[in-house]
């Protein structure tokens, strides 16, 4: 009987974990998409699959246990005739191991541009006024980038799809290069399908089999209050098509927050100038003072000078506040009454 | 004219960068492979040390707009280490030369229709 421990290289208390890591380990060594035409190689993947497909099933690694230590002959049909009846692919591996090449050599790349492979993230800027920024809002955006292909419907192909003679369907090539004991494997878009995987013969022709299309959408966005010069809104799934069914993309919005000619932002509170009259600014009183809220009046204390800051509760960004610098102003022309007026209070002022 | 072209060369990385995100994120638990590039004429050369890295695990997945180099660090736990090559419009992704030399990895991509050597 084989010793499947001895083949991983495992004691016979590894853990479940220790299996999996080691096996992972090995298989990528031996894998054959990365040893093309060597038997050697095959035939020690072929080992390691039947052993862990032993070990990592504990009802069967129970069973396999106990006939060795009872000395009894022991066998496995799904296993040997797996390993026994037919030759192992690269597509076999992945769809029964996949899970553990999820991430790591040979399978994650695939499934970005295979069936069901994730759209791409669209990056767009958009610009926002100013109001709109602060208070929230709808706006349209304009996204270019990757939809699903009209005539194929994101599937690459037309029609029930076959493989690819040439690449059995895996869209790519792989290829062992390398020299002086440097190596690497090089694993390029089959030529003969394009990288799609279908039957050449099949190909959508609008797509040319990549499932989607360039194309330019609007779309009408939410604007969150308080929204920030720079800010990042992520949409999720509106971004570029997934390829031939996978899942779409998101959309990042960048904010560009254009400048008001009345208000300036700083965090929650927002500022702004207002022009009181002398009088009002010495003896104190109400002025109308334009907030993002709309009209609002502030008090004026006596004795304000011109640069002094007044801050209106509440009434900025999210419970922020409304700071209002006071611009005291002076009329161009004085009446008869008002220079007489001014001309006392020189004199008094002198006094 | 030279500065126009690398400048538009490295937005085109970014671009392609930003488009390939996604299955930098999908890799999960990947570190980064350093690289670097240069261009010259109508060369665009891609380096990738190789210090760190398990031989002879390096993959090379050739993909229309950026060539994704899969590797294993000697140390830090065998994590595996991404590098993200973009290849810009208008150059030859599928006809990269690839060689590795003195610990590096090297990718050259030519301009389409500039008819030069390999």
């Amino acid at each position: 009987m084989r010793d499947y421990y001895e083949v991983l290289g495992v004691p016979r208390t590894a853990t479940e974990e220790e299996i999996k890591k080691a096996y992972r380990r090995q298989a990528i060594r031996y894998h054959p998409d990365k040893n093309p035409g060597n038997a050697q190689a095959e035939e020690r993947f072929k080992d390691l699959s039947q052993a862990y497909e032993v070990l990592s099933d504990p009802e069967k690694r129970r069973e396999y246990d106990a006939a060795r230590e009872g000395g009894r002959p022991w066998s496995d049909a799904g296993t040997q005739g797996a390993a026994g009846g037919r030759t192992w692919s690269a597509e076999d591996f992945l769809s029964r191991f996949g899970d553990l090449f999820y991430g790591d050599f040979g399978e994650s790349l695939h499934r970005a541009r295979a069936p069901g492979g994730p759209g791409a993230d669209i990056e767009t800027e958009l610009a926002v006024d100013f109001r709109t920024a602060a208070l929230g809002g709808r706006m349209r955006v304009s996204v270019s980038g990757e939809a699903a292909c009209p005539r194929c419907g994101g599937r690459g192909a037309l029609g029930p799809v076959e493989a690819c003679p040439a690449c059995g369907g895996t869209g790519r090539v792989t290829q062992r290069s390398g020299r002086r004991g440097q190596f690497f494997s090089v694993t390029q878009p089959c030529p003969t399908c394009q990288g799609t995987g279908a039957n050449p013969s099949q190909i959508c022709p609008q797509c040319r089999g990549s499932g989607t299309i360039d194309s330019a959408r609007q779309l009408e966005i939410t604007i969150p209050p308080g929204t920030a010069e720079g800010s990042v809104l992520r949409l999720r799934a509106q971004g570029g098509a997934g390829h031939a069914g996978g899942p779409p993309g998101d959309l990042f919005v960048r904010i560009r927050v254009l400048p008001d000619a009345e208000f300036r932002r700083e965090g929650a509170d927002i500022h702004s100038e207002a022009r009181v009259p002398a009088t009002t600014a010495a003896l104190g009183g109400q002025a109308t003072v334009r907030t993002l809220h709309g009209d609002a009046r502030l008090t004026i204390p006596p004795g304000t000078s011109s640069g002094a800051q007044l801050r209106m509760k509440g009434q900025g960004v999210q419970g922020g506040d409304h700071i209002v610098r006071v611009l005291v102003t002076v009329p161009d022309h004085l009446s008869a009454r008002e220079r007489e007026l001014y001309e006392e209070l020189r004199k008094l002022s002198r006094g | 004219m030279r500065e126009r072209i690398e400048e538009w060369i490295e937005s085109e990385i970014a671009r392609i960068e930003r488009r390939w995100r996604p299955l930098v994120r999908e890799l999960g638990g990947a570190q980064p492979l350093a690289a670097s590039w240069t261009f010259r004429r109508r060369t665009l050369r891609w380096h990738v040390a190789l210090d760190d890295v398990l031989e002879p695990d390096v993959d090379i997945e050739v993909l229309p707009s950026v060539l994704v180099v899969r590797a294993r660090a000697q140390s830090r736990g065998e994590v595996l280490l991404v590098g993200l090559l973009p290849v810009p419009e208008g150059f030859d992704a599928v006809g990269a030369r690839i060689r590795t030399e003195r610990g590096c990895l090297e990718v050259v991509v030519l301009r389409r229709g500039t008819g030069g050597r390999r």
